[in-house]
């Protein structure tokens, strides 16, 4: 019986902002007079979603799937080429610029041309996906490939390791705490950046949802749309921080 | 030090720009890549280079209101979790949300309900104001427990660890967190003006993609990511002067 009621007290720590947000809605949407068409209250949300359980989870599995293909992808393609660079201070230094600059530009002002190179389908909302996670793997598992505990480059010198093994037994295990932390920065916005890509390219999943509620002032709806996008993305993000505290049992 | 760096560098931006203008001349990525000469053409030509300096000034603003804000926010934000730590896992959910509301989906609700004009810096705020509490979260939990021991034998108050210790420990961390999100504050503005500005260079993208300006398009996106590179290169700088005292 304690011990229930000390999960209770543990879960309201870590939610009341759910309710605090929640209960700060509904008064500004009381208080202020925000018409329906302007702003729906939550409970209308809610029921909106009730109502049509089959329409949100289809357009939620469609995002969840590119988003996920992106990650995958992105993640893939940020170790590896981080693993290309590894010992290489010459390639890190020349790597520098461009990986600032695609950082930098903003994705949306790039969609039309990669929707011009892959097309106007999943395939580009993919891409988005990918590029947005791809870039903090890069950087992240960059420098874990670098920083190895104390002495433990000198150990592998006397041992006479290869570079092969010097990679694979000590220079990628101890990234693996980067590659969580890029994984947690990445989720979240892998989601996001799916969303934004399919409500602008106009695909399908809860962008393209989100984009056909605006267009037909279906206001509960779109805020509907964007409420599943926020769950699916907080979700993504303690899912990955659940990984990095399994993964932290692992660390050196 | 500084020398052997740059070399590396230099060498990336030159197979950066001549990727590019091949990239373009040869059509390899289709007739939406525009060659970089074209986009440097486009933005020397004198009232294209005013309209680009002038919306750059009015995003690069915009940005800068957007990351002072949310730095302070998610500064304050971490520092009421490391102050009141019962409040800690709540915060860390609150921040996950704020960063998990859909950016089109904020800047949407702006337009109807912010003044003219604030959209950009609210979407700008929030972009950064999620970086910064991880940084600072991570910086503040960074000091040793022998520091915290030396200072509770000594008998410090709870404010003054935080005042004396903490912050000071945090702060390449916080700065380093300031730092990345300078480039998501600009990112950030550019999307708030995309749904409600007349000027600034989310507008300017608007009405290239429209007309199918696949110069002006590209030249946008340069000035924006410029902008982004200029603030995260001063920040640098920032970073290791106080580095070097702090860190």
């Amino acid at each position: 019986m304690r011990t229930a009621a000390g999960r209770a007290a543990g879960l309201l720590d870590r939610s009341w902002p759910v309710l605090l947000l929640l209960a700060a809605w509904e008064v500004w949407i009381v208080a202020a007079h925000v018409p329906p068409i302007v702003a729906p209250a939550p409970a209308l949300v809610v029921i909106e979603v009730a109502t049509n359980p089959g329409l949100y989870a289809a357009a939620a599995c469609a995002t969840i799937g590119v988003a996920l293909a992106g990650l995958l992808i992105g993640m893939t393609l940020g170790i590896a080429l981080a693993i290309a660079i590894w010992a290489t201070p010459f390639a890190a230094g020349a790597l520098t610029f461009p990986a600032l600059l695609a950082q930098s530009t903003p994705l949306v002002a790039l969609l039309p041309v990669i929707a011009r190179l892959l097309g106007y389908g999943e395939q580009t909302v993919i891409a988005a996906a990918t590029a947005i996670t791809f870039l903090p793997t890069f950087v992240l598992v960059g420098s874990g490939l670098r920083a190895l505990p104390a002495n433990a480059a000198d150990v592998f010198d006397v041992l006479g390791s290869s570079r092969l093994a010097r990679l694979v037994r000590l220079a990628l295990p101890a990234a693996v705490p980067s590659m969580l932390i890029a994984l947690r920065l990445s989720a979240a916005n892998s989601i996001l950046a799916a969303l934004t890509a399919e409500y602008l390219i106009g695909t399908f999943g809860l962008g393209r949802l989100f984009a056909d509620a605006q267009t037909q002032s279906l206001t509960p709806r779109a805020w509907a749309a964007a409420l599943v996008a926020t769950v699916l993305s907080v979700a993504a993000y303690a899912a990955a921080r659940r990984l990095a505290v399994i993964g932290e049992r692992f660390s050196l | 030090m500084k020398r052997s760096a740059a070399g590396p560098i230099i060498v990336g931006v030159l197979v950066t720009a001549l990727g590019w203008e091949l990239i373009g001349r040869l059509h390899a990525f289709g007739s939406a890549w525009a060659p970089l000469s074209t986009v440097i053409a486009y933005a020397f030509t004198p009232a294209n280079g005013a309209l680009l300096l002038s919306a750059a000034l009015r995003t690069g603003s915009e940005a800068l209101a957007g990351l002072l804000m949310g730095s302070l926010a998610g500064f304050a934000l971490a520092s009421c979790a490391v102050l009141v730590p019962r409040l800690a896992p709540g915060l860390g959910t609150f921040a996950s949300i704020i960063n998990g509301i859909p950016i089109i989906a904020v800047a949407g609700v702006c337009a109807l309900t912010v003044p003219r004009g604030g959209t950009p810096i609210v979407v700008a705020t929030l972009a950064a104001g999620f970086i910064v509490f991880v940084a600072s979260a991570a910086g503040l939990a960074s000091t040793l427990a022998v520091q915290r021991d030396l200072f509770a034998v000594l008998g410090a108050s709870r404010a003054a660890t935080f005042r004396r210790l903490l912050v000071p420990c945090a702060l390449p961390a916080i700065l380093d967190g300031v730092r990345t999100a300078a480039p998501s504050s600009v990112v950030g503005a550019i999307i708030g003006e995309w749904f409600s500005a007349e000027t600034g260079l989310g507008p300017l993208l608007v009405a290239a993609m429209q007309n199918y300006a696949i110069a002006q398009l590209w030249a946008v996106a340069l000035t924006g990511a410029l902008l982004s590179i200029a603030a995260y290169t001063l920040l640098g700088g920032l970073r290791a002067a106080i580095g070097s005292r702090f860190g």
